[in-house]
C-alpha cells in the first residue's frame, strides 16, 4: 500500500489490501489497471507482478485496463469473496481494454481460497495455455470463437463455478496463450492442445463447451478423443459449409502469414464485430471488440486469425474426412445451442445436425452468434441442466 | 470388451486352418482377416464385440500363419486366399447374412471375395487397405500422378519392405523387421504383445517363407500357383456389396493423403488419430465404427 492511497475509498483499499499475485500472473512487467466510480477521481493500482500500488490516477497515461461501476458495485465487490463476479454477470461492472489484466485482478483481490477466480498460465506439451477458472467439482473446459478469447466465457465460468470446475482457455493463437507461427491452426491442432491441457491439469475427462470456432474444435475432441470427454455443449458451432464455396481455389493460394504484414484499421474491425453480436449488451460488444484487438493487432495473433479462419472456410463437408461424413460417430452426449439471428451460423444447420445426429439436444434462442453473451440466462440455464445428467457424468 | 475365445479348427478346401471362435455357433457368420504382419489374435476386442451384437465371429489363421496349415500347393496369391475365404463361408454355415471384416492382406481378400463371389457377404468392411481400383488407377493415370507428385516419394519411402521381402534371403532378418514395421505403422502403440505372436506363430520351417511370399507372388509371376486362374481375375477387383473402408490418419504404411482417394468409389472414413492397426491402437472408438455399419438389425 502507498501512501499515496491515503485519499482512496475504504472499499478501494480494502480491495488492494487483498491482492494475491499468485492467484494472478499479469504475464508482463509493470501494469495499470483504473478504477472508476469508486469515488469521485479515478484511481490506478499499478501491478509489477508482486505488490499492487494504488495511487491517484495519471490520467496522461492510457490504463491497461479499465475497471468501471458504482460506488455501491465497489462496496459490493469489496466485501464479496468471490472477486465481484456477481457484479460482473449482472453486468454492473464493466472491464475495457486489457480483460485478461482487468478481470485477472479482480480474481486476485477475491480473498477465498480453493474455488475461487484465478487466472492461470498452464504449461502444456503444445506450449503454455492461457486460462481462467473457479470452482470445484466436475471440470468443464470452455473453448470461444475465432478471434475472441477466454474473456467471451467468463460470465459462463461465473454462472458455472457453484456446482463444477469451470476453465475457460484462450486457445493457441489467441488471447495470451502461445502463438507458434507454423502451426496448422486447424480443428486436429486445436483439438490436440486441448487434449494437452487435460494431460498438463491432470484430467482424465472434461465436459467441454465451445462457441462458435471453439464449438467445431470440442467436436473434433469428441470424435478424436471420446473417452476425455463427459458432454459435449456446441454454442453455434462453426461446421463445414455445404454450399459451394467460390472463394475457396484463391482462398488456398493465400498464407495466412501474410497477416503479419497487414495493417488492421480498428473502425472497420469494429463495425464488423458489431453486425456479428446483434444483441449484445453494449459493454460486452466493447469489451469483446478490445479482447479481439489486442491479440489481432499483433502480427502472430493476426496471422493466427487469418489461418483459423481460412481453415472454417475451405473444411471439406464430405468425403473421408468431412465433418458431415464424421458427425454421425461422435461419441458423447451432445447439445447445440443456435443462435436464430445468427448472422455466421445459419439457423438451417441444426437440421442437417439433427439428421447426423439423430441423438443430440437442440435449443434455439432468439439471438445471434455468441448465446452465452446475448442471452446468459437461457444458456446457463440450459447449460446447467445439460451438464448435470447422467451418463456422461464425471467425478470431481 | 476382450473375452475368452473358443479355438476351432476346420477344413477349407483341402486347407487345415486353425481360428478363434466367438459368439453362438448359428448367429450369422462374421469372418475376420488378418494382415502381414499379424495373426488371428488381432481381432482379439472386434470378436467379443461382434459376438456381443449377435455375430458368430471368426477369426482364422490365414494359410501359412501357425497353427492353420502351409498352403499344400505353395500358393500365396490373392486367389488362394480368396478361394479359403469362399470355403470358410461354405463350411461354417454362412449364409446370406454373413458379413467380411479384413484388414492389411485381409482387406485386399475382401474386396477380391466380394468381387469374384458377389452376393456371399451382406456387407464388408476393409481396414487400411484401399480397393484395387483405387490404387490401379493411382499408379497409371497420369491425371492421378499429377496430383500425388508430391505425395510419391514420401509413400515410396514407407513402402520399402515390399521390395526388401522379395529378396530369397529376407527371411532371416524377420524377427527385426517385423517389430519395426509394427513400430512405423502405428506410432506410439504397444505392439508387444502382437510381435510375440506373429513371431510365434512364423517359428516354424516354411512359415516365414510362406508369409513373404504373399509379397512375392505380387510381383514374381514364377511365385504363383496355377488352379487359381477364376480367382485371379478378380484379384484386384471391387464387388457390389456395400463396403465401408476405413484407414487411420497417421498409417505409416500407406499415406492416408493416398488412402482417401478411395472415397470416389466406397465409403471411405479416415480415422483420426490412429495408425495402421487403427482396430488395436482405439477397440471401442473402431469397434463402434465397423458394429454399427455391420448391425444386423440394419440388414
Amino acid at each position: 500500500m502507498n501512501k499515496a492511497a491515503n485519499g482512496a475509498p475504504p472499499a478501494l483499499r480494502q480491495l488492494v489490501g487483498r491482492y494475491d499475485p499468485a492467484a494472478f500472473e499479469t504475464g508482463r512487467g509493470e501494469a495499470r489497471v483504473r478504477i472508476a466510480g469508486a469515488g469521485p477521481d479515478p484511481m490506478d493500482v499499478v501491478l509489477d507482478g508482486q505488490t499492487a500500488t494504488l495511487e491517484r490516477a495519471d490520467t496522461s497515461r492510457r490504463p491497461d485496463a479499465l475497471l468501471r461501476a458504482d460506488a455501491e458495485t465497489w462496496s459490493e465487490i469489496a466485501g464479496d469473496v468471490r472477486g465481484g463476479m456477481a457484479a460482473f454477470r449482472a453486468g454492473r461492472l464493466s472491464v475495457r481494454h486489457d480483460l485478461h489484466l482487468g478481470v485477472g485482478f479482480l480474481a486476485a483481490t477475491a480473498a477465498s481460497g480453493e474455488g475461487g477466480l484465478r487466472f492461470r498460465r498452464i504449461e502444456t506439451s503444445e506450449g503454455h495455455i492461457s486460462v481462467s477458472e473457479a470452482g470445484t467439482g466436475s471440470p468443464v473446459v470452455m473453448l470461444h470463437g475465432l478471434g475472441a478469447t477466454k474473456v467471451s466465457f467468463l460470465p459462463t465460468v461465473a454462472a458455472l463455478a457453484d456446482s463444477h470446475r469451470a476453465i475457460a482457455i484462450d486457445l493457441p493463437g489467441f488471447g495470451d496463450s502461445t502463438k507458434p507461427i507454423r502451426a496448422a491452426y486447424d480443428p486436429k491442432y486445436f483439438a490436440r492442445a486441448v487434449v494437452a491441457l487435460l494431460d498438463a491439469l491432470g484430467l482424465e475427462r472434461a465436459h467441454i463447451i465451445g462457441n462458435s470456432m471453439g464449438g467445431r474444435v470440442a467436436i473434433e475432441v469428441g470424435l478424436r478423443s471420446p473417452e476425455r470427454v463427459g458432454r459435449l455443449a456446441l454454442l453455434a458451432p462453426s461446421l463445414a459449409w455445404l454450399r459451394d464455396r467460390p472463394w475457396a481455389p484463391l482462398l488456398k493460394l493465400v498464407a495466412p502469414q501474410l497477416g503479419l504484414i497487414q495493417p488492421a484499421p480498428r473502425a472497420a474491425v469494429e463495425a464488423i464485430v458489431r453486425r456479428v453480436i446483434p444483441g449484445a449488451q453494449e459493454e460486452w460488444t466493447a469489451a469483446g471488440i478490445d479482447e479481439f484487438l489486442r491479440s489481432y493487432l499483433t502480427p502472430r495473433g493476426r496471422a493466427a486469425f487469418y489461418a483459423a479462419a481460412r481453415n472454417i472456410y475451405l473444411e471439406e463437408p464430405y468425403g473421408p474426412r468431412g465433418l458431415w461424413t464424421w458427425l454421425p460417430d461422435l461419441q458423447p452426449p451432445s447439445l447445440f445451442v443456435w443462435g436464430k439471428r445468427d448472422g455466421l451460423v445459419p439457423i438451417r444447420f441444426a437440421s442437417h445436425v439433427r439428421r447426423a445426429l439423430p441423438q443430440a439436444e437442440h435449443l434455439e434462442l432468439s439471438c445471434g452468434h455468441v448465446p452465452q453473451l446475448e442471452r446468459p440466462q437461457q444458456t446457463h440455464t440450459a447449460l446447467l441442466r445439460f451438464l448435470a445428467r447422467t451418463p456422461g457424468q464425471i467425478a470431481a | 470388451m476382450r473375452a475368452e475365445h473358443e479355438t476351432i479348427r476346420y477344413d477349407a478346401a483341402g486347407l487345415d486352418v486353425t481360428a478363434h471362435a466367438w459368439g453362438e455357433r448359428g448367429a450369422p457368420l462374421a469372418l475376420l482377416l488378418h494382415g502381414y504382419p499379424d495373426t488371428g489374435w488381432t481381432w482379439r476386442h472386434l470378436g467379443p464385440h461382434l459376438a456381443a451384437r449377435g455375430f458368430r465371429a471368426v477369426a482364422p489363421f490365414m494359410r501359412g500363419y501357425a497353427p492353420t496349415a502351409l498352403a499344400p500347393d505353395g500358393g500365396y496369391q490373392i486367389g488362394a486366399l480368396v478361394r479359403d475365404t469362399v470355403a470358410a463361408h461354405e463350411v461354417l454355415g454362412g449364409d446370406g447374412r454373413a458379413v467380411l471384416v479384413g484388414h492389411d492382406w485381409g482387406a485386399a481378400t475382401a474386396y477380391a471375395t466380394d468381387a469374384f463371389a458377389p452376393g456371399l457377404f451382406r456387407r464388408v468392411v476393409t481396414l487400411a487397405v484401399p480397393p484395387g481400383p483405387v490404387l490401379l488407377a493411382q499408379l497409371r493415370s497420369p491425371a492421378h500422378m499429377l496430383r500425388n507428385a508430391a505425395l510419391i516419394p514420401r509413400q515410396l519411402r514407407r513402402s520399402w519392405y515390399m521390395g526388401f521381402q522379395q529378396l530369397p534371403l529376407s527371411e532371416r532378418a524377420l524377427s527385426h523387421v517385423i517389430p519395426k514395421l509394427w513400430r512405423d505403422w502405428s506410432p506410439g502403440y504397444d505392439a508387444t504383445e502382437d510381435v510375440a505372436q506373429v513371431l510365434r506363430a512364423l517359428e516354424g520351417p516354411g512359415r516365414r517363407t510362406a508369409a513373404l511370399r504373399y509379397y512375392r507372388a505380387l510381383l514374381q509371376p514364377w511365385e504363383r500357383r496355377a488352379g487359381y486362374a477364376a480367382e485371379a481375375s478378380h484379384e484386384l477387383g471391387l464387388g457390389p456389396a456395400t463396403t465401408l473402408y476405413l484407414h487411420g490418419e497417421d498409417d505409416g504404411c500407406m499415406l492416408s493423403e493416398l488412402a482417401r482417394r478411395a472415397g470416389d468409389i466406397v465409403e471411405t472414413k479416415i480415422v483420426p488419430g490412429v495408425g495402421h492397426f487403427l482396430h488395436l491402437e482405439e477397440p471401442e472408438r473402431v469397434n463402434e465404427l465397423i458394429g454399427g455399419f455391420l448391425a444386423i438389425e440394419a440388414a
